[in-house]
């Protein structure tokens, strides 16, 4: 845990986007008292992910802190939502072909909180 | 409205309500103090209803006997034994908790001391206070980055009067609680009401406090 001289610091727990399912992150949540942080360190796909769980099981945007260990922001894999049948996928790059329902897609620069995923705009 | 007669037909909405249960929460802690049990009677009852987790602290409440059947409700003697159940109330809370506290400012600003102090973000912490502010005179104001001069109205605060003009300010508890609202005071004397000390830190309350009278204020907004 992080410790600031003269600082009473929350509680945080540490999660690796990389080694937590964020099937599992309810039960972890579960184990905690209000107060605490989470602090989600990770691939930038991984990451948002686990944040969207965590979101849905109560935590606040206030309560998050992440970091991407991705050296280039947008440059790794990224899960794509697809806007026309809602089908999430990974990707890499700027466009793809959605594997759901065979549309082009365009991904936007814009990620949805609660999907943890770029919106993939059909050509 | 003076206009209707029996049997005309209105246009209504639901009820809205600033201070509703967060349907989210995994536990509710509901900070009765005197009367301001009214509304967190309705909560209890909701609560109950509806099998969520709650408890409930008072302070010279009635209805004590009403809460009681509904479910745990510890009463402290006074405001410094509530201060000293609150502490480990709000510390040992589950994940997902909120807080409600209905009663006068002070109590109010225990229970969020006592949130700040475990850590709770603000947004965890909800509070009616029923004793209401004396309203203020009109005066004036200076929005220094947005280069405007506003008037604040009397009985309108000076969070209303920005929004009326449509500049953004942060806002949570609109009740000089929980310090969201802050905004460096760069210029005149104010009368400070909030419950965070914002003189101290050269920074005024826009929800709840005005200018001296008399005086134009300048802040940094
Ligand atoms: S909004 Fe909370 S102190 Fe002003
Ligand atoms: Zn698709």
């Amino acid at each position: 845990m992080r410790t600031v001289p003269g600082v009473d610091l929350a509680p945080c727990l540490e999660l690796d986007a990389a080694a937590v399912d964020p099937d599992d992150v309810g039960p972890t949540l579960a184990r905690l008292t209000t107060g605490w942080r989470l602090r989600i360190v990770g691939p930038e796909r991984e990451v948002l992910l686990l944040r969207a769980a965590a979101l849905a099981h109560g935590a606040l945007d206030e309560e998050i802190t992440t970091e991407i260990t991705t050296e280039v922001l947008g440059t790794g894999v990224r899960t794509v939502y697809c806007a026309a049948c809602h089908h999430p996928f990974p990707t890499t790059g700027t466009a793809a072909r959605c594997p759901g329902c065979g549309t082009d897609l365009d991904v936007a620069d814009h990620v949805s909180r609660r999907h943890g995923a770029f919106l993939g705009v059909p050509r | 409205m003076h206009d209707l007669r029996p049997g005309d037909r209105v246009r209504a909405r639901s009820p809205r309500s600033s201070f509703t249960p967060v349907e989210t929460a995994a536990h509710h802690i509901l900070v009765a103090g005197g009367v301001g049990v009214t509304p967190l009677l309705s909560h209890a009852r909701w609560h109950a209803f509806w099998g969520h987790s709650f408890e409930v602290l008072a302070v010279g409440a009635p209805h004590l006997d009403v809460l009681r059947a509904l479910g745990p409700v510890t009463v402290a003697r006074d405001r410094r034994k509530m201060a000293d159940l609150l502490g480990p109330v709000v510390g040992t809370a589950p994940w997902k908790s909120h807080v409600y506290t209905c009663g006068p400012p002070g109590l109010i600003a225990a229970v969020a001391a006592a949130a700040r102090a475990a850590h709770w973000v603000g947004a965890r912490v909800h509070a009616e206070p029923f004793v209401a502010e004396p309203a203020g005179g009109p005066f004036e104001v200076v929005l220094r980055r947005s280069r405007r001069r506003v008037r604040v109205a009397a009985g309108e605060t000076l969070l209303d009067a920005v929004d009326r003009v449509g500049v953004a300010a942060p806002r949570l508890c609109r009740q000089g609680v929980c310090g969201e609202c802050l905004t460096g005071l760069v210029g005149g004397t104010a009368d400070h009401r909030d419950h965070v000390d914002a003189a101290e830190e050269g920074r005024i309350a826009l929800c709840v406090s005005r200018a001296a009278p008399g005086e134009t204020l300048e802040i940094d907004l």
